[in-house]
C-alpha cells in the first residue's frame, strides 16, 4: 500500500473516530456523575442530527443559527430527562440495572419516534463546509475533515476550561468525584447531575449534526454508531476524558485499516472481538480513569 | 371472594392456556392465527430471559443471536442434511446452549454495562457470521424450504401451546428449587451468596446455559413457523424487544412473561390498531413502568391486598 | 411485581383476542373460490413502505393506485357476464425485510385477494413465495434475482426483468459507448446485489473484460473508504456499483470525496431512485449510467405521456424502474374482463399473456412467468436522465 493511500485511510479513520469520540465523551460524562451507562447515547446523537435537519434543511435557517438551536434544544431535552426521569430514580435508590434498562427503553423510544416523525427514508443536508475535495500531495481532503477536527478540538478545550475554570464546572466535577462532600459544601447535586446530562446530550447533538452530511440520517443510525461508541469508551477507559478521545480515534482508524488490509465485511466482528478482549483482560480500558482524571 | 380469587391466582396459567386452546376453533383468520403462534414462540425466549434476568439478574441484549443459532441449526440440519425434524428440534437447543455457555464465561468477571455490551457484541458477531457464511447458511439469500415438525396448522398450534405450558411450569418449579434460590441469591448479592457457599461461577454458567437452551428451542420453533430464515430477523432490535417483553411482564413473573410476549407480538395485529406506532407506545409504556415501578409496587400492594410490605407476595412464581 | 394488575391485563387481553378472533370468523378459510357474481376485484399489494426500500416503495404504490383510481373513476369495468367490477386495492407493508415479507404475505392472503402484487425485493419473494403458492393466488412480483421465477411456483409472475438481462446491456454500454477496459465492482452482501454481480461476471468474458478489483460491503455500512481506496489503487476506469438505494447513494458520493470523480460509475435500478440522487448530491451524480426498464428520458411518446401524468398527479420526479405495476393493474383488469374473478383462470391467462401493450412496454409471459423483456441504459446529465440504448429480448 502506498504512503498516500495509507495517509488517506488514516484521515478517513480519524474523521469517523472523532464522531465516535464525541459520543464516547457523552457516555463518560454521565457515567462519572451517576454511574449510569447511557445506552441511548447513539440515538440521542441521531435525533440531534434530525433536529438539525429540520432547522437547517426544512426551515432553511442559516447554519450557525440552526447549529445553536439544535444544541440548545437537545441540551434542554437532556436537562429535562435528568430532572424528570433519571435523577428521581437515582435519588430513590433504584436498582442500577433497572435504570440501565431505562436507557435501553429510551433508546427504543427515540429510535421509533424518529421513524414515526421523520419517516424511514435516508435524509441528509448539504455539507455546509463545501462538497469539493482539495488534493494535497495526492491525498484527498474534504473540507469537513479539517472542520470536524477544528470543531472537536475547540469543544474539547472549551469543555476542559469549563470544567476546570468555572464555578459550575468545578461543582460538576466535585459531584462526580465526591458527591457527599460536594453536597455538604452546598452544591446542589440535582442541578449538577442535570447539567451533566445537558452537556452530554449537547455533545451528542453536535456529533449528530456533524455526521449527517457525511452519513445520511436513518432512524437506525443510532444503533450502528452506538456500538462503536461503546467500544470506543470501553477500550479508551470508561470515565476518562482522554480515554474517550483516544478510544474513538483508535476505533475509527482500526476499522478502516482492518477493512482495507484484511477484509471489509468482517470489520465489525474485528472491532467487537477487540472489545471483548479488552473487557476480559483490561476492563478499565487504556486510560483507567484516575479519580483526578474524571471529567 | 378471597378463596375464589386465590384459586384463580394459583391456576391463572392453566386458565390462560385453556382460553388460548379455543383459538383454533374460534375461527380466527389465518394471519392473526399465525401471529398468535409467533407470540407463543416468543413466550419461550421471554421465559428464558425470566430465568437469566429475572431470577439471576444477568442482563443480555444479545439473545437474538441465540435464537438465530437455534433456528439455523434446525434449518440446516433438516434442509441441508435431511435429518428428521424431531431430532433437529432436540439438537438445536443443545447447540445454542453450548454457545450460550461460552457467553456465560465473561459474566464471571464482568457486570453491569460491561456485561451487557459483551452480549450485544456477541449478538452482532453471530449475525454477521451467519450473513457471511453463505455455504452453510445461505447468507443473505437466506435458508428456505424448512418444514415444520408438525405439518398441520392446528397440530402445530397445540404443540406450541403445550410446549409453552410445560416450559412455564418448569420455570416456576425452577424458581422454587435449590437452583432457583441460588440464582436469586446471586441476583440479590453476589458476594454474600459466595460467602454462604453458593458457587457463583457455576450457577451463572448454569443460568446462561439454561437460558440459551430455551432460546435455541424458541429459535427452532421460529424456523418451523416461518419456513424461511434470514439474518435480518436476528438483529439487536429483536434482542431489545425481548428485553422489553420480559420487563413489561414483570421480569421474574412467568405468567406476566407469557402475557407480555403474546401481547407485544400479537395484540396490535389482532385488535387491528396501533400497528405502525406500536414500538413507540410499548417503549413509552416501558419507560413509565420502570419509572414508577417503585411507587406502584408499594401503593398497589398495600391497597389491594392489605398486607404489609415484606411478606411473600408474588415472589417466586 | 404488581401481580393483580398483570392478571387483570392478561384476562382482558385473552378475552379481547378471542372475541376479535370470533368476529373475524367469516373471513377464515383459504380455498373459497370467488364466485361469478362478485363485484370486486381484490388486489393486495406487498410493497416496502418502511425500511431501506421505502423511498421507492411509495412510488410503486402510487403507480398502482393511479391505475386503480383511473379504472374505478371510469365506473369500473365489465366482466364476462356483463357485471360491473370495481377494484379493491390494499397495500401492505413488507418492510423491505425478507423475514417480515412472510408475515406480510400471510396478512395479504388473509384478505382473500384474487391476485397479489409484490413483494419488491428478491429476498422477500424467495422468502414468501410458498405462502401464495399454498393459497393458490397468482402474484406479480418485483425483484430481479433470476432465482425467483425458478422455484417451480406456477403462481409467481414477475413485472421485472431478471438480472441476467439488466447486466449485459450495462456492460455493453460501458464497452461500446465508454470504452471501459478496467472495470471494478463493489456490491452489497445481499441476494439482490450479489445476483447482479454474478450476472455481470457472466457477461464480461464476452467483451474480454476482467474485473481489476472486487469489493463487498454489508448493508447498513456507512463508510466505504477502504473499498473505494482499494479500487482507486487498482487503477480501475469504471466501477460497477450494486446495492440498495441508501448504499448506492453513499458510495457514489464518497467516490467523489475521495477524488475518484473521473472514474465512471455503472449501476442499476436502486440508483434510478430520486432519493439516491439526493443522497449522493446531484453534482456527484453527473455522468452516472444506470440500466433501467423505464427511462424518464425515453423519447417514446407513450412513455413521456405516462411520466407527465405521474409527475402531475403526485408532484414528484418519477423513478425509473418501480412503476410498472401501473401496467400490472391494467393487465389484471383486461384478464378479468375476459375470464371473470377466478384465480385459476387468472393465473392461466397470465401464464399465456402475449403482446399486451401497456402504457410503459409490451408484455408477454415466458415459461418462467417473467412479463418484462426490454431493457435500457440511461445517463444522468445536467440533472436529468438521458436514454443511451434500448433492447428487446426474445423469449
Amino acid at each position: 500500500m502506498s504512503l498516500v493511500t495509507f495517509v488517506q485511510l488514516i484521515i478517513q479513520g480519524l474523521n469517523m473516530g472523532l464522531i465516535y469520540a464525541l459520543a464516547a465523551l457523552g457516555i463518560s460524562l454521565i457515567w462519572n456523575a451517576t454511574s449510569l451507562f447511557n445506552f441511548s447515547q447513539g440515538d440521542l446523537l441521531t435525533i440531534g442530527g434530525y433536529v438539525m435537519l429540520t432547522a437547517f434543511s426544512y426551515l432553511a435557517l442559516p447554519y450557525p443559527v440552526a447549529f445553536l438551536i439544535t444544541v440548545v434544544v437537545m441540551g434542554v431535552a437532556g436537562y429535562m430527562l435528568s430532572k424528570g426521569y433519571f435523577y428521581p430514580m437515582f435519588k430513590q435508590n433504584f436498582n442500577p440495572q433497572i435504570i440501565l434498562i431505562g436507557t435501553v427503553a429510551l433508546s427504543i423510544f427515540v429510535r421509533n419516534g424518529i421513524l414515526l416523525t421523520w419517516g424511514p427514508d435516508a435524509q441528509t443536508y448539504a455539507n455546509p463546509f463545501g462538497s469539493k475535495a482539495v488534493e494535497i500531495l495526492g491525498v484527498n481532503i474534504m473540507p469537513h475533515y479539517i472542520w470536524n477536527v477544528v470543531i472537536v478540538a475547540v469543544l474539547v478545550v472549551a469543555l476542559q476550561m469549563f470544567l476546570r475554570g468555572t464555578v459550575i464546572g468545578i461543582a460538576m466535577r466535585a459531584v462526580a468525584q465526591k458527591p457527599v462532600a460536594a453536597s455538604l459544601m452546598g452544591v446542589k447535586v440535582e442541578q449538577m447531575v442535570s447539567m451533566t446530562f445537558l452537556l452530554s446530550t449537547g455533545l451528542a447533538a453536535i456529533s449528530g449534526l456533524l455526521v449527517a452530511p457525511i452519513i445520511p440520517l436513518i432512524p437506525e443510525m443510532g444503533g450502528l454508531l452506538a456500538i462503536k461508541a461503546f467500544a470506543a469508551v470501553l477500550i479508551g477507559g470508561l470515565g476518562s476524558f482522554a480515554g474517550a478521545l483516544v478510544g474513538g480515534v483508535i476505533i475509527g482508524i482500526a476499522e478502516v485499516l482492518f477493512a482495507t488490509l484484511v477484509v471489509s465485511t468482517y470489520k465489525d466482528v474485528f472491532i467487537f472481538a477487540v472489545l471483548i478482549l479488552f473487557l476480559l483482560i483490561r476492563p478499565g480500558g487504556i486510560f483507567k480513569a484516575d479519580i483526578s482524571e474524571k471529567v | 371472594m378471597g378463596k375464589a380469587f386465590g384459586f384463580f391466582k394459583k391456576n391463572i396459567l392453566l386458565i390462560i392456556v385453556l382460553l388460548l386452546a379455543l383459538v383454533p376453533v374460534a375461527g380466527v383468520p389465518s394471519y392473526q392465527f399465525y401471529i398468535i403462534e409467533r407470540g407463543l414462540q416468543n413466550a419461550i425466549i421471554v421465559l428464558s430471559l425470566v430465568i437469566l434476568l429475572g431470577y439471576t439478574g444477568l442482563l443480555s441484549l444479545g439473545h437474538a443471536g441465540l435464537l438465530a443459532v437455534g433456528a439455523y441449526t434446525f434449518g440446516i440440519l433438516t434442509v441441508t442434511y435431511g435429518i428428521n425434524p424431531w431430532i433437529a428440534l432436540m439438537v438445536a437447543p443443545v447447540v445454542a446452549a453450548a454457545l450460550g455457555a461460552l457467553l456465560g464465561i465473561p459474566s464471571f468477571k464482568l457486570s453491569g454495562p460491561f456485561l451487557v455490551v459483551t452480549t450485544i457484541a456477541f449478538g452482532e458477531i453471530v449475525r454477521i457470521l451467519i450473513l457471511n457464511w453463505e455455504k452453510l447458511t445461505g447468507g443473505p439469500y437466506g435458508l428456505g424450504g424448512i418444514k415444520s415438525v408438525i405439518p398441520s396448522a392446528k397440530g402445530m398450534y397445540y404443540f406450541l401451546l403445550v410446549l409453552v405450558f410445560l416450559v412455564s411450569v418448569a420455570t416456576m418449579r425452577l424458581s422454587k428449587s435449590r437452583i432457583g434460590l441460588a440464582f436469586k441469591a446471586i441476583k440479590e448479592d453476589e458476594v454474600a451468596a459466595e460467602v454462604m457457599g453458593v458457587n457463583v461461577r457455576r450457577y451463572k454458567l448454569l443460568a446462561f446455559t439454561i437460558s440459551s437452551f430455551m432460546a435455541g428451542l424458541s429459535g427452532a420453533l421460529f424456523a418451523c413457523l416461518t419456513n424461511y430464515l434470514n439474518p435480518d430477523s436476528f438483529t439487536f432490535a429483536e434482542s431489545a424487544t425481548y428485553l422489553l417483553m420480559v420487563v413489561l411482564g414483570g421480569m421474574a413473573n412467568v405468567v406476566g412473561a407469557v402475557a407480555s410476549a403474546l401481547g407485544v407480538t400479537a395484540l396490535p395485529e389482532v385488535l387491528r390498531f396501533m400497528v405502525r406506532s406500536r414500538m413507540v407506545v410499548y417503549s413509552l409504556v416501558l419507560l413509565l413502568v420502570i419509572r414508577y415501578s417503585k411507587s406502584l409496587n408499594m401503593k398497589t400492594l398495600r391497597k389491594v391486598l392489605g398486607k404489609p410490605e415484606g411478606s411473600t407476595l408474588g415472589g417466586g412464581e | 411485581m404488581k401481580k393483580k394488575s398483570v392478571v387483570l391485563l392478561l384476562l382482558v387481553t385473552m378475552i379481547a383476542m378471542v372475541l376479535a378472533g370470533c368476529s373475524g370468523g367469516e373471513k377464515a378459510g383459504g380455498d373459497k373460490q370467488a364466485g361469478g357474481d362478485e363485484q370486486v376485484l381484490r388486489i393486495a399489494h406487498l410493497a416496502p413502505l418502511t425500511g431501506s426500500a421505502a423511498s421507492y416503495g411509495v412510488q410503486i404504490v402510487q403507480a398502482a393506485k393511479m391505475a386503480v383510481e383511473e379504472i374505478n373513476e371510469a365506473g369500473g369495468f365489465t366482466g364476462p357476464n356483463g357485471e360491473t367490477i370495481k377494484i379493491e386495492y390494499t397495500e401492505i407493508d413488507e418492510t423491505s425485510n425478507s423475514a417480515s415479507a412472510i408475515d406480510a404475505a400471510r396478512k395479504a392472503v388473509s384478505l382473500d385477494p384474487h391476485a397479489m402484487l409484490g413483494p419488491n425485493r428478491s429476498g422477500g419473494v424467495l422468502a414468501a413465495h410458498s405462502v401464495w403458492q399454498e393459497a393458490k393466488i397468482p402474484t406479480i412480483t418485483d425483484g430481479t434475482s433470476q432465482d425467483t421465477t425458478r422455484q417451480g411456483n406456477p403462481y409467481t409472475f414477475r413485472m421485472q426483468i431478471s438480472s441476467e438481462y439488466w447486466m449485459p446491456i450495462l456492460v455493453k454500454t460501458a464497452v461500446e459507448k465508454y470504452d471501459v477496459k478496467k472495470p471494478a465492482v463493489i456490491y452489497g452482501l445481499n441476494d439482490y446485489s450479489k445476483a447482479n454481480w454474478v450476472a455481470t461476471e457472466a457477461t464480461m468474458p464476452e467483451y474480454e473484460l476482467e474485473p481489476v478489483s472486487v469489493q463487498t460491503y454489508n448493508d447498513g455500512d456507512q463508510d466505504f473508504s477502504a473499498q473505494l481506496i482499494a479500487i482507486r489503487d487498482s487503477g480501475a476506469d469504471a466501477i460497477f456499483v450494486y446495492g440498495y438505494t441508501p448504499e448506492c447513494g453513499k458510495i457514489i458520493r464518497q467516490r467523489t470525496e475521495l477524488g475518484m470523480g473521473d472514474v465512471l460509475v455503472f449501476t442499476e435500478r436502486a440508483s434510478t431512485d430520486p432519493a439516491a440522487v439526493e443522497l449522493a448530491g446531484a453534482e456527484n451524480f453527473e455522468e452516472v449510467v444506470t440500466s433501467t426498464t423505464l427511462s424518464p428520458g425515453d423519447p417514446d411518446p407513450k412513455v413521456q405521456a405516462f411520466v407527465k401524468k405521474f409527475e402531475e398527479k403526485y408532484n414528484q420526479t418519477i423513478s425509473g424502474t418501480h412503476v410498472n405495476h401501473y401496467d400490472s393493474v391494467y393487465i389484471l383488469k383486461s384478464i378479468v374482463e375476459k375470464v371473470g374473478l377466478d384465480r385459476e383462470k387468472i393465473r392461466e391467462e397470465l401464464a399465456n399473456l402475449k403482446d399486451y401493450e401497456g402504457a410503459l412496454a409490451v408484455y408477454g409471459s415466458d415459461e418462467e412467468g417473467n412479463l418484462v423483456h426490454h431493457m435500457a441504459t440511461q445517463v444522468f446529465r445536467n440533472g436529468k436522465w438521458e436514454l443511451i440504448m434500448k433492447e428487446e429480448y426474445d423469449y
